[in-house]
């Protein structure tokens, strides 16, 4: 088939398929790198017919398209990732796993059934959308998705895992090996740090100062202090 | 529901806080509390409780009563109006909400895959068939150090305590 029908068919299979044209649409206004788009979607149309089509949603949307350069992230390391992103995407990943995924059935690995792939990938977008309203962000977000998606990758391969803080219990981000990190919530937040004899019965020191003597204002620090 | 259950936990003992699914460090941690601080800690927007029940129990508390399933809940105790109005709300909120997306369902309010399919396939009779079981549906969702940092820390907004409750409330990974 020449480019040209090619292209014809593509664009008819996307006009019979009003979930696909959502899920497009809802893709290419987070990220416009194409082959990302394509790689997420299973869709083996030309980089022409995608650009096109992401152009044609942004000035839909009356929006203005800023083509992406470059190679973009596969993996995201301890290098690629700063304090400030380590706070969101500790967030992004905490919405995403707020409920199990079975990683045998919702999986973006190619060769898997369109309904588990699909579903992860409807997951990741409304995660980063649901993290766009909360931080009230839009393209100018600290994190891409691009590096969303990327982060979700390397939590999978077991570069990136979660684990617990003691001070706020927030499950944080951190580096598979290396040192341990601070809290980044913790940090963010200038949470006091609690005593760990304070920690086994948590109470909230009343303004008299009555309540537990371990828990008087006098000995809470900022943690970022 | 968090006013209603430190409402509840000051006015009664420690066991009868564990009726209405709280467990002890929230209890200890919800009586210390004052209103401001409640009133704090419940100001995000991520809900803080979730089902206390399983797939397979939810399913089998959505059937109607029959001879043979009597056995509910924990007859009239003093948890019971606070059980019932706790529930009502709960369950009819989550019943509305996952007819609106299944990722809101999922990532946001926690349900699993078997829990959409079960409230999306049931009625409101259902529903108020659920509650009127006398069984506890809602537990707290988030961990208690929420509770403690969202209601003292003054300098938190709304947004860091969205962020913090989202944090405190995932499954182990």
């Amino acid at each position: 088939m020449s480019g040209g029908n090619k292209n014809i068919k593509n664009l008819c299979d996307l006009a019979v398929d009003p979930e696909l044209a959502v899920r497009f649409e809802r893709l290419v206004l987070l990220t416009q790198r194409t082959r990302l788009i394509g790689e997420l979607l299973s869709l083996d149309w030309e980089d022409s017919l995608i650009k096109r089509l992401t152009r044609q949603t942004f000035e839909k949307k009356e929006l203005t398209l800023k083509t992406p350069r470059g190679s973009g992230f596969d993996l995201v390391s301890s290098k690629s990732i700063s304090p400030a992103d380590r706070y969101d995407l500790t967030f992004l990943l905490n919405l995403l796993y707020s409920v199990h995924l079975n990683p045998k059935v919702d999986t973006l690995a190619s060769g898997t059934e369109a309904g588990g792939r699909y579903r992860l990938l409807d997951r990741l977008i409304y995660v980063y959308q649901t993290y766009q309203r909360t931080f009230r962000v839009g393209q100018d977000a600290r994190v891409h998705f691009e590096k969303f998606h990327a982060a979700y990758l390397s939590f999978n391969s077991h570069d990136l895992g979660m684990e617990p803080c003691r001070n706020c219990s927030s499950l944080v981000l951190n580096f598979g090996s290396g040192p341990r990190l601070k809290c980044p919530v913790c940090q963010s937040h200038g949470h006091a740090v609690i005593p760990g004899k304070m920690a086994a019965d948590l109470r909230i020191p009343s303004d008299d100062g009555h309540g537990s003597p371990a828990a008087r204002p006098t000995e809470l620090r900022l943690a970022s202090a | 529901m968090l006013k209603n259950a430190w409402d509840f936990v000051r006015t009664n003992d420690e066991k009868a806080g564990r009726l209405i699914g709280m467990g002890f460090e929230e209890i200890r941690l919800l009586r210390t509390m004052e209103e401001r601080h409640v009133a704090r800690a419940a100001d995000c927007t991520f809900p803080l409780f979730k089902f206390a029940v399983e797939d397979d129990a939810l399913s089998e508390l959505m059937k109607p009563v029959t001879a043979g399933n009597t056995a509910f809940g924990l007859g009239d105790t003093v948890a019971s109006p606070a059980i019932s109005r706790g529930n009502q709300i709960f369950a009819l909120h989550r019943w509305a909400a996952v007819k609106g997306s299944r990722e809101h369902a999922q990532c946001t309010l926690g349900l699993t895959d078997s829990m959409v399919s079960i409230l999306l396939a049931a009625t409101l009779a259902d529903i108020q068939g659920l509650c009127s079981k006398g069984v506890q549906l809602v537990k707290l969702g988030v961990r208690p150090k929420y509770l403690f940092h969202a209601g003292t820390n003054l300098t938190l907004n709304r947004q860091q305590r969205t962020v913090h409750a989202v944090c405190a409330s995932s499954l182990p990974m």
